[in-house]
């Protein structure tokens, strides 16, 4: 692909989209949001025509106008989202649309002979007849590799493939992705996991504000110089530093020792959750970790309300809460800010003040009748400190970027007087230069004085946010790690693995 | 102009209606359809099925549906009949339709609050827990009084509430002005009002943020069937008997006059304006054929749904238009 460009209605898209990708290889596109990846693999995918440039596939030029058309010609793209069906079985999956029949009637032994190759090829166990419903999201993408195979796709497009994924998945994909490499299948990897590059990428491709920027080979790259030209300038550290030893709130690194803001007692819930105890204090940031299905986000959500613990106790300030719903959560000052934004954080239809707005209604109203110009101001004042990039507070929450999103979420809960806030995920999905500014705001929350639970997955941000550590397995705590000045990722992973 | 004329769907109903009236003041030679007569029957239909058509309206911008309204009016018009006729015995008759509208909307209130927590407690889809109500409630309706309707003719107090006369104070219009402007300051300046538009796009979401979603559905079906049972008390007064074969398939035009006025069966979408325009456009056009077909009852559904399909087609354009 060379020079492809796109606009849209008051956006250039794509100013010059460049892509070479050889046979055998896997090439990584990065960028931040917005610098046009998606819109040049949508190009690609023959979801967007291009206005102008070049698409090349074998050295033939092609014009590609249709999904139909990309993956006649051997494109497969793997989106964040899957196209799976959950009530059909995994077999019904791979050959949806391209049925083995006659006459009409389908050859169910042929099908499955057929999967049966292309999931041994994968080298996964899963039965074919198995409902796709009941796979774990990482075997989902599993189905979704296979899916791409099984048309002889020459080349296959992921986006983000680990966003959902947990260590030892990871590893499973990779050696899938690798296998793809080895029988000559050319792979576009897009991810916002510079590690995951290093180890598996051969060469990377960096784009900004819809152009090309530089295409070397892994070994070329380094950490830095991938970031300096993601955002176009150096960054000095991907982290803020701690608070000093003199900080005035928290009287050192780390927090107040005494003052427990949110405490959790022995709460259990079904085989999710197992009597798991734990505090947070005033000013402190604690990352929790463990491989995604460790029971994180589930204690999250009993923390929070959405769900209801079977057995244990949960207090704030010292004070014993009943939280039979997020309503009464949020009354007590706690609020989530979900891993899975678009469906679970904010109403994407909605403009960005309606859903600042939403738990702050009864604030923001007399007598039910909603005070207009009292939520803007109120918001006003949100967007200005938390610098939320938009043309508008009209504008739907559809249409800003992670970043801005993650911000727009934050601001909607701070103004509800949270205290303690639960971050899921906090930057899944939001570019390098963005994920920064996410973290200056959480420093700035704990120097506050809010105590914060901090979920993630990616280690070097748990090492380089959090005052201390706790890692959960098979939904009970495994581990924790007071001193995180000493901490390795070796040592949370072991804790988290059997 | 024509941009703001695709963008905006209440804009596009009126363009429509005006076109219509246009082409009828041609083409009526005899004047039949800008007669007094007609207009009060366009007047009256249109404001009954506005009616029920804003609780269509409200239920249906949460993403759910509610299919019990046909058999709703039925139901409380005859409830209303048989109350009028036990409290005609002792009362003057002031407080003997006040008594007997009480119940008759007490009753339909109870209903909608039964389902929006079948609904919400018990997740059932609110298609199956309205089609259940609709079929429940029509064959209560002919229980009622054994398939007999419960003649109100010589109560002329409920009677008159059906009127559009100016000379008679127009107490439909009156009604439907009250309950369209409360609905319309309801859904777009008040606290429950951004909860219905916030459920019906992302529920979740709106949990999350720690809105009491049951509360907001109780409103929504509590309303809707209020509204209906309005509609039912004064179809009793507008056909003189609580009838207990009326309403069959009213349910479907209030969809047909919500979806034409720019509601989404997906939810999140949906305004009191719009569906009274919907309302006033399907009733055009029906009264248009009835006097220009010879046998217009069985052109009926085709037009109807005609308009309908049209009505979507011109969504899902807009839609396309403005995700580009």
């Amino acid at each position: 692909m060379a020079g492809i460009t796109k606009a849209f209605p008051g956006v250039q898209a794509l100013r010059d989209g460049r892509l070479e990708l050889l046979s055998g290889e896997v090439h990584a596109l990065l960028g931040e949001n917005g610098a046009g990846k998606s819109t040049l693999l949508k190009v690609l995918s023959g979801a967007h025509s291009p206005d102008g440039g070049t698409l090349q596939i074998d050295g033939e030029s092609v014009r590609i106008g249709s999904p139909a058309e990309s993956r006649a010609r051997g494109i497969a793209v793997i989106y964040q989202e899957f196209n799976l069906v959950p009530h059909l079985t995994i077999r019904e999956n791979l050959f949806l649309g391209r049925e083995v029949a006659r006459r009409g009637f389908l050859n169910r032994r042929a099908e499955q002979d057929e999967a049966k190759a292309l999931l041994k090829r994968l080298a996964t166990d899963l039965d074919p007849e198995t409902p796709l419903g009941e796979l774990s999201v990482a075997q989902q993408q599993m189905i979704e590799i296979a899916k791409a195979l099984s048309q002889n796709a020459r080349i296959v497009v992921m986006d983000e493939p680990t966003a959902a994924l947990s260590g030892r998945e990871v590893d499973a994909l990779f050696a899938a992705i690798r296998d793809l490499k080895d029988s000559g299948v050319g792979v576009v990897y897009v991810s916002h996991r510079l590690d995951e590059i290093f180890q598996l990428c051969d060469r990377a491709t960096v784009m900004r504000d819809g152009a090309w920027i530089a295409t070397k080979p892994v070994t070329e790259w380094n950490r830095e110089s991938l970031i300096e030209s993601m955002v176009g300038r150096a960054l000095e550290q991907e982290f803020p530093p701690r608070p000093t030893s003199n900080s005035p709130i928290t009287g050192g690194r780390g927090a107040d020792t005494d003052d427990v803001r949110l405490e959790a007692r022995n709460l259990c819930r079904g085989k999710t959750v197992k009597n798991v105890s734990l505090s947070v204090r005033r000013g402190e940031i604690l990352g929790l970790t463990g491989l995604v299905g460790a029971g994180r986000t589930e204690l999250a959500r009993l923390l929070f309300g959405a769900d209801r613990p079977d057995s244990g106790e949960i207090f704030v300030d010292n004070k014993k809460l009943h939280l039979r719903s997020p309503q009464d959560a949020a009354d007590a000052g706690i609020c989530l800010l979900t891993e899975d934004r678009k469906r679970q954080g904010l109403v994407l239809d909605l403009s960005l003040r309606d859903n600042f707005g939403l738990p702050n209604l009864p604030k923001l109203s007399k007598l039910g009748f909603l005070d207009f110009s009292q939520e803007r101001t109120a918001f006003g004042k949100y967007v200005e400190q938390l610098q939320i990039k938009t043309p508008g507070q009209e504008q739907l929450a559809r249409n800003l970027s992670g970043g801005n999103q993650q911000k727009v979420v934050l601001a909607k809960w701070l103004f509800a007087d949270a205290e303690i806030i639960l971050f899921d995920e906090p930057t899944r999905g939001i570019d390098v230069g963005a994920k920064y500014e996410i973290y200056v705001l959480m420093r700035e929350l704990a120097a506050r004085g809010k105590a914060i639970l901090m979920i993630s997955s990616e280690l070097p941000e748990v090492l380089g946010m959090a005052d201390r550590i706790v890692v959960m397995r098979g939904g009970e705590i495994s581990g924790e790690i007071p001193d995180v000045s000493q901490a390795t990722q070796a040592q949370i992973l072991s804790l988290a693995v059997h | 102009m024509i941009k703001r004329l695709s963008q905006s769907r209440e804009l596009s109903v009126v363009v429509v209606l005006v076109v219509l009236c246009l082409a009828m003041a041609f083409t009526d030679q005899r004047g039949n359809f800008f007669g007094s007569r007609n207009l009060n029957i366009i007047l009256q239909q249109v404001a009954l099925l506005s009616l029920f058509g804003i609780g269509e309206t409200i239920v249906i911008i949460t993403g759910g549906i509610d299919l019990s309204l046909g058999s709703l009016i039925a139901f409380t018009g005859m409830l209303c009949a048989l109350f009028l006729g036990m409290f005609s015995v002792g009362l003057l008759a002031v407080p003997a339709l006040l008594f007997a509208l009480t119940l008759a909307l007490l009753a339909a209130l109870a209903i909608g609050l039964l389902q929006a927590s079948l609904v919400h407690k018990l997740k059932l889809p609110p298609f199956v827990v309205t089609l259940t109500a609709l079929l429940v409630l029509r064959s209560q309706s002919l229980i009622l009084n054994k398939q007999l309707p419960i003649s109100v003719s010589d109560k002329p107090l409920l009677l008159n509430l059906s009127s559009v006369e100016l000379s008679r104070g127009a107490p439909l219009l009156v009604i439907l002005a009250l309950v369209a402007v409360l609905a319309h300051v309801l859904l777009s300046r008040t606290r429950i009002g951004r909860y219905l538009y916030a459920i019906g796009s992302n529920e979740t979401a709106t949990r999350l943020s720690g809105v009491n979603v049951f509360k907001v559905k109780l409103f929504a079906y509590g309303a809707s069937a209020l509204l209906g049972g309005l509609a039912g008390v004064l179809f009793a007064s507008y056909s003189g008997q609580g009838d207990p074969q009326i309403g069959a398939g009213y349910e479907l035009d209030a969809v047909a006059a919500a979806v034409v006025g720019g509601a989404s069966l997906t939810g999140g979408r949906g305004s009191v304006l719009g569906t009274i325009l919907g309302a006033l456009l399907l009733n055009t056009i029906l009264s248009a054929i009835n006097l220009t077909l010879s046998s217009p009852d069985i052109w009926r559904g085709t037009v109807v749904g005609g308009v309908l399909l049209f009505a979507v087609l011109v969504s899902a354009f807009q839609q396309k238009g403005s995700s580009e």
